[in-house]
This record gives C-alpha cells, sequence and structure tokens, in this order.
C-alpha cells in the first residue's frame, strides 16, 4: 500500500513525540460524574455526553496510547469508543462505575484496532526489534527512566501492556481487568505477572548497559 | 483493590507521558455522536416517562465542567459548530469527518491550507511524484522531507522509475540546510552506473592535454556561509524546489484567480477540498502546456495537500503521509558523508564562484551594522504583520563575477541579502549593485502569431530559466510603478508564476533589489515600496 495517500500523523519517535506529564491526581480513578450528566447524556445531551467523554479522556488515552502507541491510532480507536458508548449509555445500569465499563469498551476496542491492521502498516507493532535496540543501544545515548520504561512496554505484547496498565497504574483488582480484558481472572493474572517480569528485566539490561 | 498492584512499577507508569488527541479530535468526536445523539433525542421525546429533572439536575455540574476546560475548548467548540452545520452533506459521514473550519469559497480553502503551519515547529512526510497511467499511478520519485520552522530542512528525492522528474536510475539525493550554522549540504547517490568526473590536466613532458576519468558513486557538497536567499542560489533553490512548497505557489496563484472551481468530498475516506484550475500555466517546464489543468486535494483535517494532479504539467504527487511535530533537533540538518572511498567531495557546488561567501551580518550590533551596510537601501520599513528579520547575510568582496546563472557580470560592491520569516513562511529581500553585463534577450515567438518576447536579464532569477521558458515567465510579469522608497520611480517587475517562487525586482541608481517568498502580489509591491537604508529599527 505504498502509494496509499494516509496521514498518519506520526511523530518523530521518541523525542518529538507530544506528551504531557500527568496532572496531579493521575488518572482520576474513582471520580466519576454525577448519574444526571449520564441520564442527560442518553437522551442525547451533547453537552453531557461532552462531559462524560472529558471526564475520562486521559484514563482512555493512557490505554489507547499504551496499546496502539501512535496518535493517529488512538484517536481512531477512541472516537469508536465513544460512539459505542453512546449507543451503549441507555442501556447502562451502574452496576459498575462509568469509568471502568468505559476502560472496558477502550480496551476491548484498541485490541481489536490492534487485529485489524495489516501487516504492511508501518503503525502495526512490529517495532518491537527497534524498542528492544533502544534499550540495548550505546551508553552514550542512554535513555532516561520514562523512556526506557516506554521502549520496555512496547517490547510486551498489547494484552500484556493492557493488564499491566489496567491493574499496576489503574489498580483494578484482577477480576476487573480479567473483566475489562474479557479474558479469565487466571489468564490476566498470568498476563500482569509475565508483564512485570519482563519489564523488570528488561529495566535492569537498560541500567546494566548504562553502567 | 489495590492489593495486587505493583505500587512501585504502577508509579513508574503514572510518570510514563501519554499523547494528547491531534488537533480537531473532539471536533471529529462530536460531530460523529451527532447522528446517534440525536437518535437519543428523538427516543427521549417519544418515552412518555422519560427522566426530565435527571437532565435538569445535570446543568449545574455541566457549568463547573465548562467552567473548568471552556477556555481549552473554546476552539473545538467553534469547529463543532461548523462541522454540526455541515453534517447534512454528502460524504460528511463517519470517515470523512470534518475536522477544522470549513471554507465556503476557493479563497478560504485557499487561506486555510495555508495557514495549516502557522503553528507548526516541524513538518515531516513523505510524497511521490509520478504519472498516470491508464488509470494507476505510477511513482517516478519519492520524497522524504524534513522542515523546522527556522528555515532549515532536509529533502531526499529517490528516483523509483522512469516517470521520474530526474530518471537517473538508481539516483538518491539528498539536500540539507541548517539555518542555525548557515551550512548547506548535499549527498548524491548515482548508484551503480556511478558519477562520471573528467579532469584536463596538461602532461608536463609531452605538453598535452591528459584526460583523466574518474567514476564514484557518490558526490558530496557542503558549504558555509549560505546567504539566506537571492542572490545566492544555493538555499534559495534547493527549498524552493521542494514539493509541497511548490503546490503552496501553486495556490497562491490560485488565490487571485476568480475561476477556481472549489468543492468538498471525499477521498479515501478522508474529507477533502478540492481546488481546480482549467488554464492554469503549470510552470516554465511546460510551456508548450498552456491551458493544461491542475486539481490540488487538500485534507481538510490536516488542510496540508494530499494530491495534485497537473503538477508540473504531466505529472501527479501523492502525499502519502504528512505530519505535524514538535521541533526537530539540529542534528536532523547534518548529512553523514558517505564512504570516503566512493566520494567525490566538492567544497561547493560549482555553479557558485568559492568567492561568493555570504558572512552573517552583525543584526544585534547597530554600530557595526551601520558600518557594514551603510547606505544600501535593502532594508523595508514595512512587512506583513508577523514576519521577524531571522537572518541576514552580505558579501563585500568588492568586484566579483557572477555566474552565468544569476545574470552574469560582475559585482562591484556590497550584496546584501536578508530573510524575514513568520512561522514557516519567508519573506526574502536583497539588494546587489546592478551587474555591469547585463542587458536585454530578445527571444522568439513562442507560438504561431505571438510577438517576440524582451526580458531583461537583470532579473536575478532569471539565469537559471531557459530562453525557452523565459517567454512565459514574461506573460506572468507585471509591472508596477513604485511611488515610496528609494526605488520610487521605478518600474518593478512582479512575476507570479505557479513554477517560481513569487518575486519582484526593481532596479535603480545602479542597485538591483528584490522581494519574494511566501507573499502576495500587493505584499511584495509594498515591501519594495518602503525599502530604504539600515536605520537600526525594525520593520514595522
Amino acid at each position: 500500500m505504498l502509494l496509499q495517500v494516509v496521514h498518519r500523523g506520526r511523530s518523530l519517535a521518541p523525542t518529538l513525540v507530544p506528551s504531557v506529564t500527568p496532572p496531579p491526581g493521575g488518572t482520576g480513578l474513582g471520580d466519576e460524574v454525577a448519574p444526571g450528566v449520564v441520564a442527560a447524556a442518553s437522551e442525547g445531551d451533547a453537552r453531557a455526553f461532552e462531559t462524560i467523554l472529558r471526564h475520562y479522556d486521559r484514563r482512555l488515552r493512557v490505554i489507547a496510547d499504551r496499546i496502539l502507541d501512535d496518535r493517529q491510532a488512538m484517536d481512531d480507536a477512541l472516537q469508536e469508543v465513544a460512539i459505542k458508548a453512546l449507543r451503549g449509555l441507555p442501556s447502562f445500569r451502574g452496576d459498575a462505575p462509568l469509568g471502568a465499563w468505559l476502560c472496558r469498551i477502550a480496551t476491548t476496542t484498541c485490541l481489536d484496532h490492534l487485529r485489524r491492521r495489516r501487516p504492511e502498516d508501518p503503525t502495526a507493532p512490529d517495532e518491537l526489534p527497534a524498542a528492544r535496540s533502544a534499550l540495548q543501544q550505546d551508553p552514550a545515548d542512554a535513555l532516561d527512566d520514562r523512556e526506557r520504561l516506554l521502549a520496555a512496554l512496547r517490547t510486551l505484547p498489547p494484552g500484556h501492556r493492557a493488564a499491566i496498565v489496567l491493574v499496576d497504574q489503574f489498580g483494578y483488582d484482577y477480576r476487573t481487568a480479567a473483566e475489562t480484558l474479557g479474558v479469565p481472572v487466571g489468564t490476566a493474572a498470568s498476563r500482569v505477572a509475565s508483564a512485570r517480569a519482563r519489564l523488570r528485566a528488561l529495566l535492569a539490561a537498560g541500567e546494566e548497559v548504562e553502567r | 483493590m489495590t492489593s495486587q498492584r505493583d505500587t512501585h512499577l504502577g508509579g513508574l507508569l503514572q510518570e510514563l507521558p501519554v499523547r494528547e488527541h491531534g488537533p480537531g479530535y473532539w471536533a471529529a468526536v462530536m460531530a460523529a455522536a451527532e447522528p446517534e445523539l440525536r437518535r437519543h433525542r428523538a427516543g427521549a421525546a417519544d418515552s412518555e416517562g422519560a427522566d426530565r429533572p435527571a437532565a435538569h439536575d445535570a446543568t449545574p455540574l455541566l457549568r463547573r465542567r465548562k467552567a473548568m476546560w471552556m477556555a481549552a475548548a473554546a476552539v473545538a467548540a467553534a469547529a463543532v459548530l461548523a462541522v454540526v452545520v455541515l453534517a447534512g452533506l454528502p460524504g460528511a459521514d463517519r470517515g470523512s469527518v470534518v475536522l477544522g473550519p470549513q471554507p465556503a469559497t476557493a479563497a478560504e480553502a485557499i487561506r486555510y491550507a495555508l495557514g495549516a503551519l502557522d503553528d507548526a515547529q516541524g513538518l515531516e512526510g513523505t510524497l511521490y511524484i509520478g504519472k498516470v497511467r491508464d488509470g494507476a499511478f505510477s511513482a517516478g520519485d519519492k520524497v522524504t522531507f524534513l522542515c523546522a520552522r527556522n528555515g532549515s530542512y532536509r529533502i531526499t528525492t529517490k528516483t523509483l522509475g522512469k516517470d521520474a522528474l530526474l530518471p537517473l536510475p538508481g539516483y538518491v539525493e539528498t539536500v540539507a540546510y541548517d539555518a542555525r550554522t548557515r551550512v548547506a549540504q548535499g549527498s548524491f547517490d548515482y548508484g551503480e552506473q556511478g558519477f562520471r568526473s573528467e579532469v584536463t590536466a596538461q602532461d608536463p613532458a609531452t605538453g598535452q592535454d591528459v584526460i583523466t576519468t574518474t567514476i564514484t558513486r557518490y558526490v558530496f557538497t557542503e558549504t558555509h556561509d549560505v546567504a539566506p536567499g537571492p542572490p545566492d542560489a544555493r538555499v534559495f533553490v534547493g527549498s524552493g524546489e521542494f514539493p509541497i512548497w511548490q503546490v503552496r505557489a501553486y495556490l497562491r496563484t490560485m488565490l487571485g484567480d476568480p475561476h477556481i472551481r472549489f468543492t468538498t468530498g471525499e477521498l479515501n475516506g478522508r474529507a477533502v477540498w478540492t481546488l481546480r484550475a482549467e488554464a492554469f500555466s503549470a510552470g516554465p517546464a511546460e510551456a508548450a502546456a498552456k491551458g493544461r489543468s491542475v486539481t490540488v486535494i487538500i485534507d481538510a483535517d490536516t488542510r496540508l495537500p494530499l494530491r495534485v494532479g497537473g503538477f508540473r504539467g504531466r505529472y501527479e504527487l501523492r502525499v502519502d503521509s504528512a505530519a505535524l511535530t514538535q521541533a526537530p533537533p539540529a542534528s536532523e540538518f547534518t548529512l553523514e558523508k558517505p564512504p570516503a572511498e566512493e566520494t567525490q567531495e566538492q567544497s561547493a557546488p560549482s555553479l557558485i564562484d568559492e568567492s561568493m561567501r555570504f558572512p552573517a551580518l552583525p543584526l544585534s550590533d547597530p554600530a557595526a551594522m551601520t558600518k557594514a551596510v551603510d547606505g544600501i537601501p535593502a532594508f523595508p520599513a514595512w512587512l506583513p504583520r508577523g514576519f521577524e528579520l531571522q537572518e541576514g547575510a552580505s558579501q563585500a568582496h568588492g568586484s566579483v563575477s557572477l555566474p552565468r546563472s544569476l545574470g552574469g557580470g560582475s559585482i562591484p560592491g556590497t550584496i546584501v541579502s536578508l530573510a524575514y520569516r513568520r512561522g514557516f513562511d519567508a519573506a526574502y529581500v536583497s539588494v546587489r549593485p546592478e551587474p555591469r553585463l547585463t542587458g536585454v534577450s530578445t527571444i522568439g515567438p513562442s507560438g504561431e502569431g505571438e510577438p517576440e518576447i524582451r526580458v531583461d536579464t537583470s532579473d536575478p532569477f532569471i539565469g537559471d530559466v531557459s530562453p525557452w521558458d523565459r517567454a512565459q515567465w514574461r506573460r506572468h510579469t507585471t509591472d508596477v510603478r513604485l511611488t515610496a522608497g528609494a526605488f520610487e520611480g521605478a518600474t518593478a517587475h512582479v512575476i507570479v508564476d505557479p513554477g517560481y517562487w513569487p518575486h519582484l525586482w526593481v532596479k535603480k541608481d545602479g542597485w538591483v533589489a528584490t522581494v519574494a517568498g511566501d507573499l502576495t502580489r500587493e505584499e511584495m509591491v509594498r515591501i519594495a515600496e518602503s525599502l530604504g537604508p539600515w536605520s537600526g529599527q525594525a520593520a514595522e
């Protein structure tokens, strides 16, 4: 698809990737919008719906960015998440927090996006060798901690990335993470354990290289 | 709930940066959501027991939220309105969601497109130039580019096939300019065929000429003290030939044409604006092709060009990817030298005399500036809003020869070359003594019934134009009598041709001045009418 007209919106990685430092308060977990806003959105109130999206936006971006690692893909996936959520709002019963519900939609949507990527798509996760080499590069080009962790994350399978973000960053327990990922609890726990082990090993290797 | 959490790793993950949305994201989401929201509204209205109080209860919270993000969302909200208004248009559904401001006319679309880079620090991407044969695109050149707001660039052009602009099999050319250091480099890979050069020397024993032929794969050039613009062609030509900039020149030319057709539509799932010009002059390379149509397709989201039909006449340009970036590191604009054993290294392009070096002007030292440029009418008192003087250079070696490509003749005194920038837009002003050996070039009729054309070769831009193409050049020239400034009373020649950077040139009292760049005809004239000696003050 060499000649297909596609604006992928990719930036120069990694130093030029637009990024922000997480604001105080992190992901805002536990801070849910009022039920009235949900009701208004489910009746078609655009302002209420946008309020919901913006309220949970950072959390959803964390999931999409970690899984897809591409801004354009992230935006495409989150747009799909928004529409799915809007369609599902009238049937949302509040059995689980709205944020968790949205995160589940986001996680499955992003993983679906990843599966749909064609093999020749340069934004597909075939950058793992590059990420590995980034961890093993010359000490003169030593990565800082965050870059090293990002590079290490890129070496994980997407499902493992999602699992460790949900459990270790968001603080979900294994059961909630499993529901979000749509996998058995044992699988979720296994993915988290595997991801942790691999990240620790890669981070240690990176530090070793720097020394 | 957190007992299963690795808090150390979680803390590290929490500190990781997260990408922001691309421009126009919120507008796109809300536009895509609007049909579904309408369905919800309709459903709520049909439902007798709708939860009305809940909707009203939301209002105070909405106000609080609104206060929190209103400032950040103001622009997006305006875009949402525009999108909602257009939601009923064909092709405005998902997949062609319109993100930014929506033009109603060709002029608006062009202005939006020209403003696409206003806030960008860098632009990178890949495009292809080729021909359409039997409905299929045949790529001839692949161009990858990286440009910075300060004028630095790196452009690589790779020949892919017979439909290339320069059909040399295996040829790869990379040109780079670092505006910070004013060093220009070129690396030219001639592939397996190599680059053949011949050196003739006299054999001292026999007195006969001996020709030595060498073939190297690479040629590498590096020049220092490059002038930021005319009359030094090195940087100017490099960026002026950059296709994206040429498309911007096309758009500027279209801006003055009331017959441009403007439509909105969709291309490969993207909302686009299409501008079509009939009988469009496609530049001097296609002098015989006057009347050919040109179609510029703009991505409505990024406002960057996606496709240009009729590019440089018979070519088609297709943008594969284009992205605004943060400021690229300066190291991106320095090329690695190819292997020495396979390279012919040239310290300067043969086109330019070695003595044509342009040391930087001491812009921050008023006294030194006065001494360096005293009395030279090179400094505009007016520039369009936002332009600032970024680079200034002069050449003061006394009488030197100018290459034929720059009009020939010799220069008895100081040349001043100035570059003003407003983001990615550049305005160049130069003043040089009038070459002694310039004159009028007579060109025969280029078509039946057409008169002979006379071209004054004092125009420093015309040196690289073949006599055949000069006829078309002349047809795109408008003469304007200047009414103010150091060149008051002289006739300025304004050339707005899609094949060249728009420019103006005027001569008076032994000086030739040029104004060029990303400017309209009116702006060039007004700048020329404000030229005068250095006053130690910035332009208005």
